[in-house]
């Protein structure tokens, strides 16, 4: 198992994907230096909008991360898993002493070293950027890098998984629009929330327990957010809004998130199993 | 079928390969249907049938890479899909294919890894099957550059790491030249001095009729003939080389003169050889030589395929 993890993480290297990824890093942490250097010199906004405004385009900004992680995160899966067992390389390491499950569980793990490396990496440059150009730091970076990257190994778990008996392709489609579909489902659910309507939120819960990507972001969106500016926010209605959570997700939805990525990683590995190589 | 009650009827050691009425079935096609072999302890056995007709199949099957529908079998005395037997049992696949984003040696390092050998054998086990499968040298370069027929010798080069007591080799001259070809054989032959089983899958009848002991040959997933190569290519009748006996009394034996001085026999049972010599002596027939008469593979196996 630790064999297969040592060589996923060297055919990301020796494939360049890792060296894509770093400059894909440098690329953000740059990119989002530059636009908070030039919103806060260009703003005439004091206190609580200031730290609004910021908040805001913080938010924005990470949330498209999470959605380049997701990309990142699905097709590297994919095509580590798919673009093996399609080849005949699999044939040569399956017929050596290795159960299937050691076998993918060998590639998750190498997938997470370098799909969670480039989450944390370059979230923590984007955080870290932020808070030298801008003088803005989240209250809780850890905890929100740390469901950032999450919702990343989330991703790269159901591709994965699918990537088992499905082509490169076909598996990192379906996950990407999973990925898109519980977004808008996410959406959905916080217009149930300022609407006060039942079956908008029942339909956001659906998609959370479906796929928790989602609410995974909005947690770590609450620990990005500055406690002040929640605090000030609270009871004036607000709540709804995409690029403000009033309040942290509930623990069961982390550990859903947990069961929810060893069940799509147990299904992954019944897939292996069971395929005909 | 265990291998304690194999021994304990013949106290002879197990088979290598043993299957019973194992089948593979897609759907409505069967590609392997009851296929029943024996495959000796450190034998050459060829494998050989048209394309399509099940041998890679049954070579899967034999590996654990696709699950039977139905029978069983046993190699090197466990279960199919036993990981514990695979550790014993090198494979090079019909479509060999290997990380081309690393050096031949690293393919067969990570083998080595996979297989469990110690890390501090690796290195050398790596640079001894290079050497026997002539990459010496090339190991350092990445497999991407190397050419179709250089990815078939790393291949069996895999298949060849650690010394395993049963390998199996699915076409594996299909990329090389005559030349690999002809090293290819030479190896064969020295895994048998060596005293492992090789199970060897080829629809080259060449390559089987000159290396093998025994064959099976299977036709549309079932097995339509099975044995030792010479009891399967022996023929009927007897070719003498003789001078000193009359046209008249070479017939009179049952032959006719097909040449200066070769007389057929082509209804001689094997038998029957001894018999013919002495009658040959005492009739004044100078004997300069006796051959058996014997199919050629080629021949055999398009009978075979007539029959089924």
């Amino acid at each position: 198992m630790l064999e297969i993890c040592r060589l996923t993480v060297v055919e990301s290297l020796r494939r360049r994907l890792t060296l894509a990824l770093f400059a894909a890093t440098l690329l953000l942490v740059g990119l989002t230096g530059w636009a908070f250097s030039e919103i806060g010199r260009l703003s005439s906004l004091q206190g609580v909008e200031r730290l609004m405004q910021f908040s805001v385009l913080l938010l924005f900004l990470m949330l498209l991360f999470t959605g380049m992680l997701a990309l990142t995160a699905v097709f590297t899966a994919a095509a580590a898993v798919a673009g093996e067992l399609e080849s005949g390389v699999a044939a040569a390491i399956l017929a050596r002493p290795l159960r299937r499950g050691a076998y993918l569980f060998g590639k998750w793990l190498g997938l997470a070293a370098v799909v969670g490396g480039f989450a944390l990496l370059a979230g923590a440059g984007e955080l870290l950027i932020v808070s030298r150009v801008a003088a803005f730091a989240p209250p809780q970076p850890v905890a929100a890098l740390a469901l950032i990257t999450a919702q990343a190994l989330l991703m790269m778990t159901l591709s994965l998984a699918l990537a088992t008996r499905l082509s490169a392709v076909t598996s990192a489609i379906i996950s990407t629009v999973a990925f898109f579909l519980v977004w808008m489902l996410g959406t959905v659910d916080l217009m149930g929330v300022a609407l006060n309507y039942p079956t908008l939120m029942t339909v956001g819960e659906i998609g959370k327990i479906l796929l928790p990507t989602n609410a995974l972001w909005q947690a770590a969106e609450y620990y990005l957010e500055p406690g002040s500016l929640v605090a000030a926010t609270q009871g004036l209605g607000l709540g709804g809004n995409p690029f403000l959570a009033i309040g942290p997700q509930p623990p069961a939805v982390l550990i859903w998130a947990g069961v929810w990525a060893g069940i799509v990683l147990a299904l992954g590995i019944w897939g292996v199993v069971r395929r005909q190589i | 079928m265990a291998q304690s009650q194999e021994a304990a009827a013949g106290g002879t050691p197990p088979a290598a390969i043993r299957t019973e009425l194992l089948e593979r079935r897609y759907g409505r096609h069967v590609a392997l249907r009851g296929l029943s072999l024996a495959v000796p302890r450190g034998s050459v056995f060829g494998f050989l049938g048209p394309n399509g007709a099940g041998k890679t199949t049954a070579v899967k099957l034999l590996l654990g890479l696709v699950r039977p529908t139905g029978g069983e079998g046993m190699v090197l005395g466990l279960p199919l899909g036993e990981p514990a037997a695979r550790r014993r049992i090198g494979y090079l696949p019909e479509l060999f294919r290997y990380q081309e984003w690393l050096s031949g040696r690293e393919v067969l390092e990570a083998h080595a890894a996979l297989a469990g050998m110690q890390r501090g054998r690796r290195r050398a086990a790596a640079e001894e099957a290079l050497a026997t499968v002539g990459l010496s040298g090339e190991g350092l370069r990445r497999v991407g550059a190397y050419s179709k027929g250089m990815q078939q010798r790393l291949g069996l080069a895999v298949a060849l790491l650690g010394d395993p007591e049963l390998v199996v080799l699915d076409e594996p001259t299909s990329a090389l030249d005559p030349v690999g070809r002809h090293d290819v054989r030479t190896i064969i032959q020295d895994l048998r001095a060596k005293g492992t089983t090789v199970f060897l899958n080829s629809h080259l009848l060449t390559e089987i009729e000159a290396v093998c002991d025994e064959v099976a040959v299977l036709d549309h997933g079932r097995v339509i003939a099975q044995g030792g190569l010479g009891s399967l290519l022996q023929a009927k009748g007897v070719d003498v080389e003789v001078e000193g006996v009359s046209q008249e009394e070479i017939g009179r034996l049952g032959g006719t003169w097909s040449a200066p001085r070769n007389a057929s026999f082509p209804e001689l049972a094997e038998g029957d050889v001894p018999e013919l010599v002495a009658r040959l002596v005492a009739l004044g027939g100078r004997i300069h030589g006796v051959t058996r008469r014997r199919a050629s593979l080629e021949q055999r196996f398009l009978d075979w395929l007539e029959v089924r």
